[in-house]
């Protein structure tokens, strides 16, 4: 197992440097670089001289490159256009509040979409499993900033349940009970798309592994229909769910720009397209690194997921 | 300016030396309490004069006092100066060359360090200083030389030229900074030092307890602050709400107790919120699409009329702002220098084709216009997720590709925008929303003097006209108020004709507060944050 991930890790590096090469030639490509919208025109031409040099914009695109990636492997990503702030506590600021959102809401989702996809196609054709199906197409095809506003305008205006957004109560002391509450409507909104999809997901392997022979034997054999489809149906039925799962949790650095931005959510979603839109280079280059990065760790963990589910996976 | 003019003249604007008592509760303010408000950007830079954004300005007014200020009605009061500078109390040379500001006796920082003219005489300097990321310099590029008193209680300017607006330049803005502090730094490291982002000492009313990145600015009180027994509440926090919509939703669900600019389409929810009050008052700003004149095209100035009479204002006040506002001839109405006998451009679209034939721009067979084998494209620029700007550009766009001009539209954030691609002439029109000040030549010598021309100001437009700069001279040089009229109507005149810049229409102020908030009365000139000393909640 550790040669294997150790292979992977070193199979990694060839791709993200490609990853990041195409990142870094792509981001230099947008018009209006950092000269046009980050200095400060009223500067003078040693303080604009001295930044360009300090940013290393005077070097050609390839020594950039080197240089960043120097940085980059040493932790450093550089500071930020906008306030000259190092790269890694901006979004060092902002990280542990995604990951709260998103985290909770991958979990919120994993709890109600494994039962909802089990139940779906155990009882494939039912009421249940057709209301099902209903959901989670409503799920897939409502856009997220509608849903996220109906919640808002139902929930929080008309009724007063939840608050419209923030992370707690301004001005109160910080308690639990509070962050819960306002975590309640962003992780409904996040998690409803992705129990809509995962559940889909769920129960069409589920439906395929069904119908395998190996389960009919295990049913021939007298074991009960719960054990049977929980032991072994959902196991083997896990292998495409755990691997839409990995891909979708490697999103974490990329935020959720449009619930952060309607429940005022100060996370990475929101870093990332203020970033874009002024520019903001290393911010941006960070952040789309790190992205790429957590798609190969969250494939190399959904590969080791895979060897414990079927134990013929075997990592040589 | 026109304080030191009106005074000279007689005195014709009301002033006080102190700001007591605005709009007051009838059982008197109440001590304590919380006050949240709705911000729709974030600030950046949070010491003075570093930042090119409204809202970073509102809420460093809430955490530096200015010398001189004025309140909601536009008049002028002293702040941390003991006086209003005048010919008469010999506060101001006549030759309108030298200026003395008193400041008042006693003044401390919040660390308890005693506040006097040393600061005042640091921060211009440091102003002024090339290698700081400063906002503006109007005014202190006149500053000849400056000497403090021996009791450090007063700072005498002397000037290159006569200047009758240097107290207006130093009021609502141009708060002094702690030289104690920032003194053992470069201008250079002032641009990314953490106090910048988030000071530690201030005068204002109230001091930074905490700023969390892309959330909230919590403040509380300042013991030392020079008006005594003030601020009222005991926290102020400006909650981040990068959105319009959720602005809205947040007043409706009464989560927070007032915000400011707010978006007119959200007006008809705006409205009916209760327990709140929803203010729509005229305010002397202008709405206008700035024409950056280093672009060959824009220097033809039919090309610049074509525009003007080709854009559908009348829809855009119309359909935009539900017809309760004013096109904009090229001055703000409530100043005493507006001559209302220059009327804005009507929409004349024929007119406007034929200007640009006779410019040589011809219609092709592809829609759009041409000559010499260039086709008349323009990029559309004004501050992003604005929902008001973007329902002006479609006007523009439809208008415009009708005339067979290919518009493209680039949006930025507003840092980015005001504070590189306006001066960085990285736009052809830009849209913005000009304020005034409290004398109508500070924002004139500001945007058109040549003087100002990047990097040296903000004539973002590159407009430089001998004849214009020599009127700014002379009404900059003439105390008397009728005499400075004469002169701003020739240089209204000018830029009615010549059109530096597309005149839209002049703006509302939209605000919203909680009824149980008292004294939050955003001023013309001095934005929201004015008076938060006063604000108290019953």
């Amino acid at each position: 197992m550790g040669t294997y991930i150790a292979r992977r890790l070193l199979q990694a590096i060839p791709l993200l440097l490609v990853i990041s090469i195409a990142l870094f030639g792509l981001l230099h490509l947008i018009p209006g670089g950092p000269e046009q919208v980050a200095f400060n025109p009223r500067m003078s031409e040693q303080a604009r001289h001295d930044m360009v040099v300090s940013l290393g914009l005077d070097q050609p695109l390839p020594i950039q490159y080197v240089k960043w990636l120097w940085g980059t492997v040493h932790f450093d990503f550089g500071n930020t256009f906008k306030d000259g702030q190092p790269v890694i506590t901006t979004i060092g600021d902002r990280l542990p509040n995604s990951i709260e959102l998103l985290g909770i809401s991958f979990l919120v989702a994993l709890l109600v979409a494994i039962p909802l996809g089990i139940i779906a196609a155990v009882k494939q054709y039912s009421i249940i499993d057709y209301l099902f199906t209903v959901l989670s197409y409503t799920g897939i095809s409502m856009p997220v900033f509608w849903f996220a506003e109906m919640l808002v305008l139902f929930l929080s205006i008309q009724h007063n349940w939840f608050p419209t957004g923030d992370m707690q109560t301004e001005g109160q002391p910080s308690s639990f009970i509070d962050s819960v509450h306002h975590l309640v409507l962003p992780v409904l909104v996040l998690s409803f798309a992705f129990i809509a999809s995962w559940s889909r997901y769920l129960r069409s392997s589920m439906l395929e592994v069904l119908h395998q022979d190996y389960l009919r034997t295990a049913r021939a054999k007298g074991l009960r229909r719960i054990r049977v489809v929980l032991k072994h149906a959902f196991r083997n039925a896990l292998i495409p769910l755990v691997t839409v799962v990995a891909l979708d949790l490697s999103s974490i650095f990329g935020g959720a720009v449009i619930t952060e931005t309607i429940f005022s959510w100060p996370g990475l979603g929101r870093l990332f397209f203020d970033s874009l839109e002024s520019r903001d280079y290393p911010v941006l280059m960070a952040m789309m690194v790190l992205s790429a990065f957590s798609v190969v760790i969250c494939n190399i963990i959904a590969d080791i997921i895979y060897g414990f589910l079927d134990p013929r996976i075997r990592y040589s | 300016m026109a304080v030191a003019g009106l005074l000279v003249a007689g005195g014709m604007l009301p002033m006080a030396s102190h700001s007591s008592t605005h709009a007051a509760h009838l059982s008197g303010p109440v001590k304590g309490g919380t006050m949240i408000d709705g911000l729709y950007e974030e600030p950046d830079r949070l010491i003075p004069n570093t930042s090119s954004m409204t809202y970073a300005l509102n809420v460093d007014t809430s955490l530096f006092s200015p010398l001189f200020y004025t309140d909601n009605k536009g008049v002028l009061f002293a702040g941390l100066a003991a006086s209003i500078p005048t010919v008469a109390n010999g506060g101001i040379s006549k030759d309108l060359m030298t200026y003395t500001f008193k400041l008042r006796p006693g003044l401390l920082w919040s660390d308890g360090q005693p506040l006097d003219a040393r600061d005042v005489d640091y921060s211009w300097k440091t102003w002024v200083n090339k290698d700081l990321n400063a906002n503006t310099n109007v005014g202190l590029a006149q500053i000849k030389s400056s000497t403090v008193s021996a009791d450090n209680l007063s700072i005498t300017f002397h000037l290159s030229s006569p200047s009758i607006s240097f107290v207006a330049d130093w009021t609502d803005q141009y708060f002094p900074m702690p030289a104690h502090i920032l003194s053992s730094m470069t201008a250079k490291q002032l641009n990314t030092a953490k106090f910048t982002f988030q000071p530690t000492v201030d005068s204002g009313p109230f001091i930074i307890q905490s700023r969390k990145a892309g959330d909230n600015i919590t403040e509380v009180p300042n013991p030392h602050y020079y008006q005594p027994g003030k601020p009222y509440l005991s926290k102020l926090i400006f909650r981040i709400i990068p959105d319009q919509v959720a602005i809205t939703n947040a007043l409706s669900a009464h989560e927070i107790d007032a915000s400011w600019f707010l978006d007119v389409s959200q007006a008809s929810t705006l409205e009916h919120i209760s327990g709140y009050t929803y203010v729509n008052g005229l305010a002397p700003n202008i709405e206008q699409g700035l024409l950056n004149l280093k672009n060959p095209i824009l220097q033809d100035v039919r090309v610049r009329q074509a525009l003007e009479y080709g854009l559908n204002r009348q829809a855009m006040a119309t359909d935009v702002w539900h017809g309760a506002i004013p096109l904009a001839s090229d001055e703000m109405p409530s100043l005493f220098s507006f001559d209302p006998s220059i009327k804005p451009y009507p929409y004349d679209p024929a007119k406007a084709g034929q200007l640009l034939d006779a410019a040589g721009w011809k219609m092709g067979s592809d829609g759009r216009r041409h000559k010499n084998g260039k086709t008349l494209s323009l990029r559309y620029s004004t501050t992003a997720r604005n929902n008001w700007r973007a329902q002006d550009e479609l006007i523009a766009l439809t208008d415009y590709q009708q005339l067979g001009i290919d518009l493209r539209i680039v949006n930025y954030p507003s840092d980015t925008y005001f504070g590189s691609i306006l001066p960085g002439g990285n736009y052809d029109i830009g849209e913005f929303e000009n304020n005034a000040y409290y004398d109508p030549d500070i924002s004139i010598y500001n945007a058109f003097d040549s003087s100002q021309v990047p990097p040296h100001g903000s004539n973002w437009g590159w407009y430089v006209n001998p004849t214009y700069d020599k009127l700014i001279t002379q009404e900059e040089g003439t105390a008397d108020q009728a005499q400075r009229k004469v002169i701003f109507s020739k240089m209204q005149q000018i830029m009615h004709d010549q059109l530096p810049s597309l005149w839209y229409y002049d703006p509302p102020n939209i605000y919203e507060y909680r009824n149980t908030l008292h004294n939050y009365m955003p001023g013309p000139y001095s934005g929201e944050c004015w008076n938060t000393q006063d604000w108290y909640i019953s």
